[in-house]
């Protein structure tokens, strides 16, 4: 998978991608494959934790995403 | 509270309930207050009883607000500077004309050299943070917006931490501000102890705190621990006091881990389920034992481990941190070492612990949003943001010091016109060596101010002045940490009207409809709360009006709950979906995952042969009741109590240089040097100075070079431009050196 079709997934499906090829990879060779750096990938939220993607829920106070917890959600 | 807001009585006297915000400061807390109008004037301020946090109590600020508001010298029309810059020459321009002017420069420069040759300046504590953001994304269209305080060392750096370590909006002492019966409610636990760190809560009232809500769990018998360089009005009524070398705050941090967890004082359970990093964390802090501790901070060994064993067993034990974590270069060290402590105590969002509320909301929330209306072409411009990924991930801001940079080279590309929000900052509030800012500044082809008083930053700079009315002259909703911790909100009231003042949201909602209508549908400021308010709370403003103040709900242990996260699933906002004991994005971002303890750049140890010139360690900053950084200045009352700029000094070091209390000295060092009035106080260490921030003087000449005295007693021409932390945040605001030797001039 090239950049631009990794960038075209659904957040949730890269998320899973990105996991099915640690399982069989190492960090440096996704990176590679995908044609993107850790720097870029971090941009969009990914992080490789022990061995694993990870993906920052929310990209704090700047976020334009309801956090879930506000009022309303919490007290319906 | 539930009462009529605004009432007349017999003699005629309207008297308005409404919600102290700024400006003049009142610094967001939202205190509440009865105004009594007379004739179209403030007549008397007095504390409003009924309100659930403040509880009738006020400080001298309010009670002074009428001297403030009727003031001569307060700007309350629109003014057009006629003369050169630094002149003191100025016409009356009504606010059609001069949003003409300014509308013009936007779309000339706008057209001809991008949205981003222009930038907005804002500043602490106003209103206006909430506002200054959208007026430069939303109503102007440019992705620069500069919060212009070296390291953004103040409150961005507790919250930029917080998000990263926690995933989460400012965490706050559970002051049972939540509920409307406060201490008394069958769930709310008062802390045993509570540990207050850098800071001065009964005189800042800080953000969404409520500072004498500390008495009131003294009273009920909470304990005190303070943490500070001085021995402060509460200190001498703490239990401990651990008195430190400023700036050494991270070694003490981890020296008090290394007792709690080689003790195993730590809570368990909490390590075990909701933290990530405990072993990688408990191998760092061996290598700051007491001992080695004590040598780096002058705290006495057996201080931070009898502290150390209090703050791992006391149930519950808060420990609220000040700005001593921001104004370091080694503070986003220090807050992740203290949110650790909370966390691995078990004092994280539990009754009496630390509160943790959403990253953002309401119009907290809706000025982050609005960045999303400029183009990711035009965001990616942002002053700084590529330079520091970490600032610019959590704050929508350019990086301060990189802008002055900019200013200075017109790299990456030239600034041409700015806006002046809610700043004064040549003064010495908010910029480290602002000499060099005014130079700077002076690049600037066009400039608008926004103020209630012409200062020294509006003399200097401004094109186009335009009066603010004070929080008792327009409506608005005080929202307490600006929505990261909303333990309350309050509406704030228009009692009466003085001249031709608009508040921020009024100025942005008018040049947002001439510049981008798309974005700004809102005809008055009371439709604007009512969009905001409405969704969320179905209340609207004039409900809230009735209300006075609303306490939402809190839900402790939300971590628990599912309650954090956005996908609903337990645990925290983070990378790893638990507090980070070891930082995912520190690790990313080319920063140690874990603290640990740097010396400040100049101090006795790291700057030896440069100590021996400058043989005193400098802190700064400290609040008093009578003013709010540059605020208050000209307030007969206030400046009564305090007349003059304070150096604090220990009477041995005194002694040792000839100084007598009440000399007025000068504090001196490789960057700069400022005058100050001596105060001889036993409550500081003879090796360590503080001296007062935020000073300049109405009454001395308005126009160059004097600057209304702006340079005299400037404590900021002493701090270093750009001596920041690695990810960008902290500058030695609190640390630095210098000399001190009476003024014979």
């Amino acid at each position: 998978m090239d950049k631009q079709q990794f960038l075209n997934m659904e957040e949730a499906d890269r998320l899973n991608y990105l996991n099915t090829e640690a399982a069989t990879k190492d960090f440096a060779t996704i990176c590679a494959e995908l044609g993107m750096t850790k720097e870029e990938l971090n941009k969009l939220g990914y992080y490789f934790v022990r061995n694993k993607f990870m993906a920052k829920p929310m990209k704090g106070y700047g976020t334009t995403i309801r956090s879930g917890n506000e009022y309303k959600d919490r007290f319906k | 509270m539930e009462k009529e807001w605004k009432k007349q009585q017999s003699d005629g006297t309207i008297v308005v309930r409404t919600c102290g915000w700024s400006p003049p400061g009142d610094h967001p807390v939202g205190c509440g207050m009865k105004l009594h109008i007379k004739d179209g004037r403030l007549v008397k301020v007095e504390g409003d009883p009924e309100h659930p946090i403040s509880q009738g109590r006020l400080c001298v600020r309010c009670l002074t607000l009428p001297e403030y508001v009727h003031h001569p010298q307060r700007v309350i029309y629109p003014m057009k500077r006629v003369g050169k810059r630094g002149e003191d020459k100025w016409q009356r321009i009504s606010w059609d004309e001069a949003l003409d002017i300014i509308c013009d420069k936007i779309r000339y420069y706008t057209d001809n050299y991008g949205a981003e040759s222009i930038i907005v300046f804002g500043g602490t504590g106003r209103e206006a943070c909430l506002y200054y953001y959208p007026l430069a994304f939303s109503a102007i269209g440019t992705p620069n917006c500069c919060y212009p305080l070296s390291g953004w060392s103040c409150y961005g750096p507790r919250c930029s931490i917080t998000d990263y370590i926690l995933g989460a909006g400012y965490p706050e002492i559970d002051f049972a501000g939540f509920y409307p019966d406060r201490y008394d409610n069958p769930n709310y636990k008062r802390p045993e102890y509570l540990v207050i760190w850098g800071k001065n809560p009964l005189m800042s009232n800080p953000d969404g705190f409520y500072g004498h809500s500390i008495i009131d769990l003294m009273k009920r018998g909470t304990k005190i621990i303070c943490v500070d360089p001085r021995i402060t009005w509460l200190g001498t009524r703490a239990e401990h006091v651990l008195q430190l070398r400023p700036g050494t705050d991270t070694a003490l941090a981890l020296g008090l881990l290394n007792v709690i967890i080689n003790e195993d004082l730590y809570d368990h359970d909490f390590v075990e389920n909701w933290t990530y990093g405990f072993e990688e964390l408990k191998q760092r802090v061996q290598e700051y034992p007491p001992e080695k501790v004590a040598e780096i901070t002058w705290v006495p060994k057996e201080k931070i481990i009898e502290v150390a064993r209090i703050i791992g067993t006391a149930k519950p034990c808060p420990i609220q941190w000040g700005l001593a974590v921001d104004e370091n270069p080694n503070g986003v060290q220090l807050g992740h070492a203290i949110l650790a402590l909370i966390a691995i105590t078990g004092n994280l969002d539990v009754p009496g612990g630390i509160t943790i509320g959403p990253p953002a909301a309401l119009m907290g929330k809706w000025r982050m949003e609005t960045r999303s209306q400029l183009s990711e072409e035009l965001w990616a411009k942002r002053i700084g943001a590529e330079q520091w990924p970490a600032l610019s991930t959590a704050m929508a801001t350019t990086h301060p010091d990189e802008t002055l940079d900019t200013l200075e080279t017109g790299k990456p590309y030239k600034l041409r016109m700015g806006w002046f929000n809610s700043s004064n900052f040549i003064t010495a509030t908010c910029s480290a060596q602002p000499d060099r800012w005014y130079r700077a500044l002076q690049s600037l082809e066009f400039n608008v101010v926004q103020d209630t008083f012409m200062t020294p930053t509006a003399m200097a700079f401004a094109d186009i002045f335009l009066p603010l009315p004070t929080f008792a002259e327009h409506d608005g909703v005080v929202l307490t940490h600006f929505g990261r911790n909303a333990i309350f909100m309050g509406a704030i009231n228009k009692a009466f009207e003085v001249g031709e003042c608009k508040s921020d949201i009024e100025v942005c909602i008018e040049l947002g409809k001439r510049l981008h209508p798309e974005h700004w549908p809102w005809n008055t400021a009371e439709e604007f709360f009512n969009d905001q308010l409405k969704p969320e709370f179905g209340f609207d403003f004039n409900d809230l009006r009735e209300k006075g103040v609303f306490q939402p709900p809190y839900e402790y242990k939300k971590y628990e709950k599912g309650l954090l996260r956005f996908d609903g699933e337990p645990g925290f906002n983070t990378v790893t979906g638990l507090v980070e004991l070891c930082s995912t994005l520190f690790e990313a971002w080319g920063e140690d995952p874990l603290p640990y303890y740097k010396e400040p750049p100049y101090s006795p140890y790291s700057t030896p042969e440069l100590f021996k010139e400058y043989p005193f360690i400098l802190t700064s900053g400290a609040r008093t009741f009578t003013s709010f950084h540059s605020e208050h200045r000209q307030v007969p009352t206030l400046r009564e109590i305090t007349p003059d700029p304070i150096v604090e000094i220990h009477p041995e070091a005194a002694e040792r240089l000839g100084i007598k209390d009440g000399d007025w000295v000068y504090l001196e060092n490789m960057f700069g040097k400022c005058k100050q009035k001596a105060k001889l106080t036993k409550t500081i260490n003879p090796k360590v100075v503080h001296a007062s921030h935020g000073w300049w003087y109405p009454e001395k000449p308005a126009e160059e070079p004097s600057l209304f005295g702006v340079w005299e007693s400037n404590i900021n021409t002493l701090i270093p431009h750009k001596h920041i932390g690695k990810l960008g945040f902290g500058a030695p605001f609190k640390c630095l050196i210098c000399k001190v030797y009476k003024a014979e001039d």
